[in-house]
């Protein structure tokens, strides 16, 4: 009585099943996890897509969601447990959990809140997949970045931030809006602390290698007649506008990691801001976004921006700034 | 005479040099070459309401052959964050402008609308209640999208999407093969991914289709079932009915309940839907005339005499349904078709103001 199976198909590899090549898990179910789950599976960068999170039910059916999708994707194995043990043999680990700040909240208070979940995630992550590259999207996350650090005992250039990455595609979102040209054509940096206080880097604005800043002795600083300044002032802003509308964000950034999978992935070795281990003569152990090249070990290298002294005297103030929350921060 | 000449030249050249600071950035970069206006685009798509539904559309489709994505909905507060949300992410992606707004002229030279947008079912709600609710709605969205762009394909998703194709199709007045239900294609995607798992293959490699109405009263075509064209049901005669000893009908039975299991472990769906919708468009755009089960004006076809939508398997191209695959049903299959139609046309027949 054989089965349809048993008739349909006759087996020829023997051995057990091929472990997965190029696994991503995505820890935290949340707007911006899927939104990143979601961009990675569209651009078929996984052969195996894991999702962990706390929440049970919400995590089952978000799995099932987008396993009902296969026909349509190329990710052929998509899973996902509240036990890591489902995690085992990733590539890369994109970290989304974490707390959001409560009314009236120290930063110190959130980030102490933020370690204690931490502390729970990072050693299971590193115990099933030791040679993974974390990608840490959590906020504020230059500091969780080097939270994750601390916690997984991994090389410093197997933990990236995703730091500026996002607000460097805003900013040249924006600042190619009013040239009218595509984003991908306008090239500018901002590195530095993600958020209020990251730094744009006016020298290395160009368009097909012309300086805007030759073009315009002024652009950027308060004398600047065209008020160029205005647009980075829009990007900082920008998240909490997209905050206030519609109460969170996630396309934005779910597409911004995926575009750092893909190079992570794929040893492109291409150049993002992310989040890295600072230097600039900055001594403290702070993580700060710079032009990082991407490949299979993670960040393979940073490239040696020529900064003003007033961009370094930013970014030392920063890293001044990051210290004094991490240094008080316990149990790492 | 020459110390005024001289002056004249200093006053020139500061005059000179004031005009050459009062230039922009932006004009001293840039020569514009070509005149004339903007080219208009040439592949829009817009999609109606950006709840969870409607913006797994939108992702899903911007990472495709899309030139502008519009966004409407009457909640502007968020399709304000969320058209910001993807303009953010323009970097990543090939579609160079993404608007929105309340006012549907932004959808203006669609060439895929996609409409999502509608009322949930509340609790002990008849669904007659719940259809008329939507045809209020739809009687405000459809007249516009089809004012706007007077040429264009509508995706109709919403809920229960039989009645809703047929809906639009009434208030837009475009011809039927210009209006297409979402129907069965993601229950046949469910299908295909359950059965291809038991089967230990990729969704893709295993064929089945799903037809009729979406949802618990759903066909799925046995007959039709097969692996490189080898059809299961010459390995399995019983396949699909209750004396079938493997019980292959359980999979279908598990297609019909994974929605309400989704719904119940997260509070909607939406990833699968988006995926589905992609696809579908597609073939639309690209004039691909590929095969996808979705809803269609079936009156005239297996002796429904009714004008109602079910989904049968259409050839998609550029100019929307461009045909209808004639499967060969049962006799069990046909009478399903016809019990579905029967009980949608009595819902529709008491609908008012369509």
């Amino acid at each position: 009585m054989a089965s349809v199976m048993e008739k349909l198909i006759t087996p020829l590899a023997s051995g057990p099943a091929e472990p997965p090549r190029n696994k991503v898990t995505i820890v935290g179910v949340g707007q911006v996890g899927m939104a990143c789950a979601v961009s990675i599976l569209l651009r078929e960068l996984a052969d195996e897509l894991a999702l962990v999170d706390v929440v049970e039910d919400r995590l089952k059916g978000e799995m099932m969601d987008l396993q009902h999708g296969s026909l349509f994707l190329k990710t052929a194995k998509i899973v996902a447990d509240k036990d890591y043990s489902v995690t085992a043999n990733s590539r890369i680990v994109v970290v989304t959990a974490g707390v959001r700040q409560q009314e009236g909240e120290s930063r110190l208070n959130l980030v102490q809140r933020n370690v204690n979940i931490f502390k729970h995630i990072i050693p299971q992550i590193v115990k099933f997949s030791p040679n993974c590259i974390i990608i840490v999207v959590s906020n504020p996350v230059d500091v969780l970045t080097y939270v994750t650090w601390k916690l997984s005992g991994l090389p410093k250039h197997r933990v990236i931030g995703s730091g500026t990455n996002l607000d460097s595609a805003r900013f040249r979102q924006a600042m190619s809006e009013k040239l009218g040209i595509h984003s991908s054509s306008f090239h500018g940096y901002i590195l530095g602390e993600h958020g209020d206080t990251s730094v744009p880097v006016w020298s290395g604005a160009n368009v097909a290698g012309v300086s805007l800043q030759k073009l315009n002795p002024n652009i950027g600083t308060d004398k600047d007649g065209e008020n160029w300044k205005d647009v980075h002032k829009m990007v900082v802003d920008s998240a909490y506008e997209v905050i206030k509308l519609k109460g969170y964000t996630n396309w934005a950034i779910g597409l911004s990691v995926a575009d750092l999978t893909e190079s992570l992935v794929k040893n492109l070795s291409r150049v993002h801001p992310v989040s890295t281990m600072g230097m600039y003569g900055i001594g403290d152990e702070v993580y700060l976004s710079l032009p990082c090249v991407l490949n299979s070990s993670g960040v393979a290298s940073v490239i040696n921006m020529t900064l003003i002294d007033d961009e370094i005297a930013q970014l030392k103030k920063s890293a001044d700034t990051l210290w004094g929350i991490q240094k008080d921060l316990k149990d790492l | 005479m020459l110390v005024s000449c001289w002056y004249l030249y200093l006053g020139a050249q500061s005059l000179y040099r004031e005009v050459l600071n009062m230039t922009s950035v932006l004009q001293k970069l840039i020569t514009p070459l070509c005149s004339g206006p903007a080219e208009p685009p040439r592949n829009k798509v817009t999609v109606v309401g950006v709840g969870q539904v409607g913006m797994a559309c939108a992702v899903s489709i911007v990472l495709r052959l899309v030139d502008e994505l519009a966004l409407v909905d009457v909640m502007e507060d968020k399709l304000k964050g969320e058209m910001l949300d993807l303009q953010h992410g323009s970097l990543f992606l090939k579609t160079p402008k993404i608007v929105s707004g309340k006012d549907y002229s932004v959808s203006a030279d669609s060439r895929m609308v996609v409409v999502t947008a509608g009322a949930r079912q509340q609790e002990g709600e008849s669904r007659l209640n719940l259809v008329q609710r939507n045809v209020d709605i739809f009687r405000l969205i459809i007249p516009e999208i089809v004012r706007y762009s007077p040429n264009c394909i509508i995706i109709v998703v919403s809920n229960p999407v039989d009645i809703m194709t047929y809906v639009t199709w009434k208030l837009s007045g475009l011809p039927k093969h210009r209006v297409i239900g979402s129907g069965t294609n993601l229950d046949s995607a469910r299908f295909r991914y359950l059965m291809a798992e038991r089967l230990g293959i990729h969704s893709s490699s295993f064929n089945g289709w799903i037809l009729g109405e979406h949802g618990d009263s759903s066909v799925p075509v046995w007959s039709g079932t097969n692996v490189a064209g080898v059809s299961l049901q010459k390995l399995n005669p019983d396949i699909g009915k209750d004396t079938d000893q493997e019980n292959w009908k359980e999979t279908h039975k598990m297609v019909v309940d994974s929605a309400y299991e989704v719904i119940r472990l997260k509070g909607y769906t939406n990833w699968a839907i988006g995926l589905s919708v992609a696809d579908l468009t597609e073939s639309l755009m690209k004039n691909l005339n590929r095969v996808h089960p979705v809803s269609t004006m079936v009156q005239g076809m297996y002796g429904i005499s009714d004008e109602v939508y079910l989904s049968l398997p259409c050839v998609l191209n550029s100019a929307g349904v461009n045909s209808v695959i004639n499967t060969t049903l049962s006799h069990h299959e046909i009478s399903q078709l016809k019990n579905s139609a029967h009980t949608l046309w009595n819902i529709q027949k008491d609908l008012k103001d369509v």
